[in-house]
């Protein structure tokens, strides 16, 4: 088991990740702190502030203190610290089983989820994770105890990627299904009609959930560097195509441009953190950069 | 339009290399598995119909490129007038002169069929584009024609000149012969266009070739037609012959029909014959006799029309050696076959050399002592009234004469040759020497067949198979299937019954053999009940003659030397065989002159005196073990040539050897034409176009019609501008991807 979780636990990559700044703690810090934040003002061990009393209010959160040197009656809020909730939408559609010289997206996906599924339980939170393709094929409940990470690795490792993508239907069936506010990280290669994909965004951003969007594209899809008469087999019951790839490539290029664009202003729309990851790039080092952008957004707030 | 080298067209089919190689990568994939394909099939049904464009202007390109490659190669061109102007002319013209001597015949015009002649190859010359591609050949036309300019060339100044300069010669006219060198012309023109311009008198005889050649000459003129006839070339006859053909000329000197030998002392028949070629009858033509050059008489003539008239005279020698006989008739419109001379070998006597095969006492028994009664009956050596001079040698002494030194040898029933004797007998009959063989009783076949016959390859052309005939005298038999066109059995002609009364009893049956060229059964034996036997048998080898006679000329096998017969059957073969060859002494004009050397004579000096006075050195070529030749070429003009052999020491003067006639073919004098739809009845294969001079069918013009041969330069420059247009595309399109 010890073997098969490294395979999307690599201790080298949380050792890295740990090593750096998120992964030591300050990145880290601004991921989980800013999510932790929670709406709910209740009567916690930290103080928030102070309000007037008003019938009906629970006296032992008077501040006598406050009473006795003012004459005035205040009641003492805190701020409550609630578990953070967080659930890894990982594709697991055929399309993320193509590979072209790093292994596939879905391995690549796979890591990243692992990854930051360790790092939330690190921080005493818990995190679940939602296996999809046309439709959702594993709903992990979020917990945080080392025993349930290996759930979530193993149900990774279980998952056979087979069947066509339907993300936008996943995440309106996720948005139905997860009814506290939570952390929805979706790990995707979003093959899929972009006005669906944003739908289904909506979806989820209208539970109040906090989104992360994490595109993940293979390397060649990313640079179509095919230079000979290549025969394409479609994943996903597309067609096959024998065609020159050369002069297709900058309209290749353009295509994939327009769909990131499209779910990126989508994305940005819905307040929605998109982040788009190759396959090439070290997992570390994609996280790292992302996680770093966020703390500094977070900070400014 | 049409292609000058048509069959690299085939190199089209490399246009289909680039759609090979569209198709071949097309097949030639890399295979991957592909997620990305909504985006790629977007890009594709982007981009697709622009690609397609695109590609198909560069395939249709290259392969454009590669066809007119291929096209430029194979050298096309057009026939259209707007293809002339584009292009360069490109014509080959092989103009054939007839410089024989018909052209040089004056009719009432005062003009010559040759002056004409000159005038319309240089018209020709001067149509000739040669600044451009156009070249010509020029070939003389006689019997023996010859390539004045054979390789095809552009230096039209030159043609001009020897055109302007020709003059007729002394030869004849042979066509066919001429064809040869045109088609070798032709075989060499790398041109476009390929013309033939005959000008000529269209003298019949021209035309006139052995039946036997017939068919191969057809064969030449078709060849030479088909070769024309591409790309609008083709062979035109311009006839530039008048309609006159009024002529006399001499068409024949020689030694009188009864007379075989010329010697000293002896009036000597010699019969001119002259013909009238004209359809007048010609009177008071003077006939003029030279003999040695100097003026012995002169004959006035009447020749009918149409025909021809034989005049003898005689004339004396009294001294031994090369003599000249020449006539001569006054000047008529064609002079140059008014003259003609013979050669003639004076001789004091003719040396015979008899092998006795079988000595006896009488002539009954004795082998050659009736022949030689026959020959020479006078016992008295100073008597010079017989011509021949008799050695006899018993068959045992034969081997030590030089037969050289005799005019005639005679085997008389002799039992063996050796090869050695054979060998020696060959070269000396090769050499001119003349053999009368005469079988017996004593002859052994066995040995006679081993080297006499010898399968057909020595001196007699069939193998003894045994005796026959009758032991007794009563059964003989006669002469008969006599050939009596033989020179030596012509004088029979008019006298048949003194060689019926010939007769044979015994003789050598001979096995069958077949006709041959140089083989001759001169008579027969009536055998009763069975087919004629061979009795008389020649056969010619190199310049001189063997006739073998299948029976003795005793009386044992028969009753021949009883009878006047016999006497002048075996003078007349005598006389044919030790005659000199005069054949090789009369010649005509284009013949070598051949003289064979003795064996000591080959380190001595040769020169031949032409008509002209000049004086050429010949040097001796070795033509066997011990046999040496002259050889001399260059009889381009009728009249004596002379061979001397140069002073030795001891001598003061240089020793005339022989002098040689070389006359005109009689057969040009006759200057009738052959009409343009005989020659075309004759020759149904041979495409011409007939040009009458002075009938309005003026000579075309060659470079006008000449076709445009070099659009290939416009393709090459269309195939430079495609390929940059194909890179700057090919740059374009790609900078897009």
């Amino acid at each position: 088991m010890a073997e098969r979780q490294s395979k999307y636990l690599d201790p080298k990559i949380l050792n890295r990740v740990a090593r750096l700044n998120i992964r030591a703690r300050t990145v880290m810090e601004g991921f989980v702190s800013g999510l932790h934040k929670s709406p709910y003002h209740g009567f916690s061990v930290e103080f928030a502030q102070h309000r007037e009393y008003t019938p009906g209010d629970d006296l032992r959160f008077l501040d006598w203190k406050v009473y006795g040197r003012s004459d005035r009656l205040y009641i003492k809020q805190y701020e409550q610290e609630t578990n953070l909730r967080s659930y890894i939408l990982l594709d697991a559609s055929e399309s993320m089983d193509y590979e072209s010289e790093n292994g596939t997206k879905f391995d690549y996906a796979a890591t990243i989820a692992a990854s930051l599924s360790h790092l939330i339980m690190e921080q005493q939170d818990s995190a679940g994770l939602v296996l999809f393709d046309r439709m959702i094929t594993k709903f992990v409940h979020a917990q945080c105890s080392p025993q349930h990470l290996k759930v979530i690795v193993t149900e990774m490792e279980a998952q056979k990627a087979t069947e066509k993508t339907d993300l936008g239907r996943v995440l309106h069936d996720t948005a139905e299904r997860i009814k506290n506010k939570s952390l929805v990280i979706v790990v995707s290669d979003l093959m899929d009609k972009p006005e669906s994909i944003i739908s289904g965004l909506q979806h989820l951003k209208h539970g109040r959930h906090d989104v992360i969007v994490i595109h993940v594209l293979d390397e060649y899809e990313a640079r179509f560097p095919f230079d000979r008469m290549t025969r394409f087999d479609g994943l996903e019951g597309y067609p096959w195509l024998i065609v020159d790839p050369k002069p297709l490539r900058e309209a290749y290029l353009e295509e994939v441009r327009k769909f990131t664009n499209e779910i990126r202003r989508g994305c940005l729309a819905q307040r929605i953190d998109y982040v788009q990851v190759t396959t090439d790039q070290p997992v570390e080092v994609a996280l790292s950069a992302y996680l770093a952008r966020r703390l500094a957004k977070m900070r400014a707030k | 339009m049409g292609f000058l080298h048509g069959p690299l067209l085939w190199l089209g089919v490399a246009g289909s290399i680039p759609i090979l190689i569209h198709l071949f990568n097309r097949q030639r994939y890399k295979r991957v598995r592909w997620a990305a394909m909504e985006w790629l099939m977007a890009a594709l049904k982007k981009t697709r119909r622009r690609m397609q464009i695109e590609n198909l202007i560069l395939l249709l390109i290259r392969v454009a490129v590669l066809v007119l490659l291929a096209a430029a190669l194979a050298r096309p061109f057009f026939q259209s007038a707007f293809a002339g102007r584009l292009g360069e002319s490109n014509t080959h013209a092989v103009i054939v002169l007839d410089v024989s001597y018909s052209m040089d015949y004056r009719g009432p015009d005062r003009g010559t069929p040759l002056e004409k002649a000159r005038a319309v190859a240089q018209g020709i010359l001067n149509d000739l584009k040669t600044t451009e591609n156009d070249r010509f050949s020029l070939i003389l036309l006689t019997d023996t024609p010859n390539a004045a300019i054979g390789e095809p060339s552009s230096r039209v100044d030159m043609g001009r000149e020897i055109v302007s300069g020709a003059v007729a010669t002394d030869q004849a006219t042979s066509i066919p012969r001429t064809m040869e060198l045109v088609r070798d012309a032709l075989e060499k023109s790398t041109n476009l266009v390929k013309k033939v311009f005959v000008i000529t008198d269209n003298q019949r005889h021209g035309w006139t070739v052995a039946e036997k050649d017939r068919t191969r000459v057809a064969e030449l003129f078709k060849q030479v037609s088909d070769m024309t006839a591409p790309n609008g070339g083709g062979v035109y006859l311009y006839d530039v012959g008048g309609s006159a053909v009024d002529n006399i000329g001499v068409v024949g000197l020689e030694i009188g029909p009864s007379q075989k030998v010329v010697s000293t002392d002896n009036a000597c028949e010699f019969v001119a014959t002259v013909r009238n070629h004209g359809s007048m009858q010609v009177t008071d033509v003077v006939l003029n006799i030279f003999v040695d050059g100097a003026k012995q008489g002169s004959y006035t003539l009447a020749v009918p029309a149409h025909d021809v008239l034989r005049q003898s005279f005689y004339h004396t020698f009294r001294e031994p050696g090369p003599h000249a006989v020449t006539v001569e008739l006054e000047p008529d419109a064609l002079s140059h076959d008014n003259r003609r001379s013979l050669a003639v070998d004076v001789r004091e006597a003719l040396k015979v050399l008899m092998v006795n095969g079988e000595k006896g006492p009488t002539m009954q028994t004795d082998e050659v002592m009736a022949l030689k009664a026959a020959l020479n009956p006078s016992t008295d050596a100073t008597d010079k009234r017989w011509v021949f001079s008799i050695t006899e040698v018993l068959e045992s002494g034969f081997a030590r004469e030089d037969v050289r030194r005799f005019d005639l040898v005679v085997l008389a029933n002799v039992e063996t040759v050796s090869p050695e004797e054979t060998a020696v007998l060959e070269e000396y009959v090769k050499a001119g020497g003349g053999l009368l063989l005469f079988l017996g009783d004593k002859v052994e076949s066995y040995t006679w067949n081993q080297s006499i016959w010898r399968n057909g390859d020595g001196l007699i052309p069939c193998e003894l198979d045994k005796p026959a005939g009758y032991p007794r005298n009563d059964d003989a038999m006669k002469f008969t299937a006599v050939d009596y066109t033989h020179p030596a059995l012509a004088y029979f002609q008019t006298a048949k019954p003194t060689l019926g009364r010939l007769l044979v009893s015994q003789y050598w049956a001979v096995k069958p053999f077949e006709a041959r060229p140089d083989v001759r059964v001169l008579a027969s034996l009536g055998v009763p009940g069975a087919d004629p036997a061979p009795l008389l048998v020649e056969r010619r080898m190199g310049r001189g003659r063997v006739i073998l006679c299948t029976t003795a000329p005793d009386f044992e096998w028969g009753l021949m030397p009883k009878v006047p017969g016999f006497v002048i059957l075996f003078d007349q073969i005598s006389q044919y065989l030790a005659s000199p060859p005069q054949r090789f002494r009369n010649i005509t004009v284009g013949e070598s002159i051949e003289y064979t050397l003795k064996a000591t004579e080959f380190a001595r000096k040769f020169q031949i005196i032409t008509p002209r006075q000049n004086r050429a050195e010949i040097s001796p070529v070795k033509a066997g073990e011990h046999a040496y030749h002259l050889n001399f070429s260059g009889t381009t003009e009728a009249g004596l040539y002379g061979l001397e052999r140069d002073p030795q020491e001891g001598e003061t003067q240089a020793t005339l050897l022989t002098w040689y006639a070389v006359n005109v073919d009689p057969e040009e004098g006759l200057v009738e034409k052959m009409t343009e739809q005989e020659l075309r009845t004759m020759y149904p294969q041979f495409r011409f176009t007939y040009v009458e001079q002075g009938t309005g069918r003026e000579p075309e013009k060659i470079a006008v019609k000449a076709p445009a041969s070099n659009i290939w330069k416009y393709l090459v420059g269309l195939i430079l501008g495609l390929l940059v247009l194909e890179t700057c595309l090919a740059q374009v399109f790609g900078a897009k991807r």
